[in-house]
């Protein structure tokens, strides 16, 4: 009896004892778990996506201060891109030092690719009709890049309500042509549509205009602020203008039926004849930096990439 | 006699067996998705990839400028905030689309958010302005960034999001939070500052 009582007492630190170990095994088995999970979820350590995050945020940068350029129509285009780029180095290489990385971005000035900004700006609604009024006319021909291109219609009521006789972008190439058209719905509805067609494939985008104007970007694909798919995809087909488009006229159509402002960059000074044989009233040209290639380099302890990056603000990937 | 003393030293000793082992076995485990440790690894890349994938976005659509722009000159803080240049509370949120961006990606999934932008300051130093400011953020917040330039002729944005008629050259200095750091001695060339726009998010 006696020794049936001691027993017991062990019974029960031996049970301890098991249940104890139980315990740190299942927490073993369920931290191995974890740890696998953790390893699995882990993301890549070697800053690739920080290279092309970094490289994709030069490429905006530089073309931030190539459209400043643009825009003031700046007289030493080229100085004033180099300075800036300059800038644009020393402030980005200081901000990625402080996370332990190295970049740099140069540019060259023969790597500048002049081209010719086609711009309207009038505050009195005037129609997109050449110096010399006529509402059907050619800006350029033996065009092989056009850029940032941007309407801006600030008198809606002016549209034509029909596709045919609206005002037509034409950009017309030897074998293949792209068309866009801005019309209205009916006389007074607010309802604005813009065709595109690109080759065989056309695609509208309607929107509803409350103010009097609104914008067309239409190498970002906006349309009054919001993206369109006419000038993107449309059922899988590409509507925006690809490699497969070149060496085209760039022209005007039923000019009169429209009014505001626009610009545009075009590669290289074909402009045609008959945009610039009048001087002084709009539409005027400037000169313009078309695009640049400037040289990015990206080090840390893991990753030295280094590349020529191509900056053109507005330039459909093609 | 010695054998009750027997008994009641091996209870306690199967006692402290048993509560030690439950103690470092809770230490041991016991993650929850919530929780701040190297587990929750997998939600936290999510996270971040939601956090850069907003600002690519608004980067691209131009809110994020936007945002770091939506400066009320006369006051000297951004607009609408309260009582301090920048907001910390869900009354006063900045009504432009990056913070509408931030809201609908973030504020429904429970997530708590700061951001910050990061500019230079002309001598080669950096510093910080709070634009949204939701609390200090636990050790398993994450941050993405984006960086953007600024040029001279950007322009204020109003509180309505229209263009203000100041542009960046224009504004006095010490009057907009973000100083001109381009090279002042080569004249009108154009960049201005590069900001770096960070959000540091979290679960709570």
């Amino acid at each position: 009896m006696a020794d049936l009582r001691r027993d017991r007492g062990q019974i029960i630190l031996i049970a301890a004892f098991a249940l104890a170990i139980t315990f740190v095994a299942i927490a073993l088995v369920v931290n191995s778990a974890i740890f696998t999970e953790n390893l699995a979820t882990r993301s890549d350590q070697s800053d690739g996506s920080y290279v092309l995050q970094t490289r994709h945020e030069v490429e905006q940068n530089v073309g931030d201060v190539v459209e400043y350029a643009n825009r003031n129509n700046l007289s030493a285009l080229n100085e004033s891109i180099i300075n800036s780029v300059q800038n644009i180095t020393t402030q980005s290489g200081l901000a990625n030092a402080q996370r332990g990385r190295v970049v740099s971005v140069n540019v060259t000035e023969d790597s500048q690719n002049a081209g010719e900004r086609i711009i309207q700006n009038s505050s009195a609604n005037r129609e997109y009709r050449s110096s010399s009024r006529n509402g059907d006319w050619k800006l350029a021909s033996s065009v092989d890049g056009i850029r940032a291109v941007h309407f801006n219609v600030t008198d809606k009521g002016k549209l034509s309500t029909s596709e045919e006789s609206a005002f037509h972008f034409v950009l017309d190439g030897t074998s293949r042509n792209w068309n866009m058209t801005i019309y209205k719905d009916a006389p007074s509805s607010d309802d604005m549509k813009v065709t595109v067609t690109n080759g065989s494939t056309s695609a509208t985008c309607t929107r509803e205009v409350t103010k009097s104007f609104f914008e067309i970007d239409v190498t970002r694909g906006q349309f009054a602020g919001s993206p369109c798919h006419a000038l993107s995809y449309s059922n899988g087909d590409r509507m925006w203008i690809d490699g497969r488009l070149s060496n085209y006229e760039v022209r005007f159509t039923n000019g009169s039926q429209i009014a505001g402002n626009y610009s545009m960059v075009i590669d290289g000074d074909s402009l045609d004849s008959s945009f610039n044989s009048t001087s002084g009233p709009p539409p005027h040209n400037l000169d313009a930096i078309y695009g640049l290639k400037v040289n990015y380099t990206f080090e840390t302890a893991d990753v030295t990439y280094n590349t020529s990056v191509r900056v053109a603000p507005g330039e459909p990937h093609g | 006699m010695d054998r009750g003393q027997a008994h009641t030293l091996e209870a306690i000793a199967a006692a402290l067996l048993l509560v030690t082992s439950i103690g470092f076995a809770i230490q041991m485990a016991a993650v929850t998705p919530l929780s701040a440790s190297t587990s929750s690894q997998h939600l936290e890349n999510q996270l971040k990839a939601s956090a850069e994938g907003t600002l690519a976005s608004s980067a691209q659509t131009g809110a994020l400028k936007e945002a770091v722009l939506y400066w009320n000159l006369s006051t000297e803080q951004f607009h609408g905030a309260e009582d301090v240049t920048y907001y910390r509370n869900t009354t006063a949120e900045p009504s432009n689309t990056f913070a509408r961006d931030l809201n609908r990606t973030f504020d429904r999934r429970n997530i708590a958010y700061n951001v910050y932008v990061n500019y230079h300051t002309g001598d080669g130093g950096m510093e910080r302005q709070r634009m949204l400011f939701q609390g200090e953020p636990s050790d398993h917040a994450v941050s993405a960034t984006h960086t953007i330039t600024l040029v001279d002729d950007d322009h204020l944005v109003d509180e309505d999001g229209s263009l203000n008629a100041t542009t960046l050259r224009e504004a006095s200095p010490g009057n907009f939070y973000i100083p001109d750091a381009g090279n002042a001695t080569s004249g009108n060339q154009g960049q201005y500052n590069q900001v770096t726009v960070e959000v540091v998010a979290w679960r709570i």
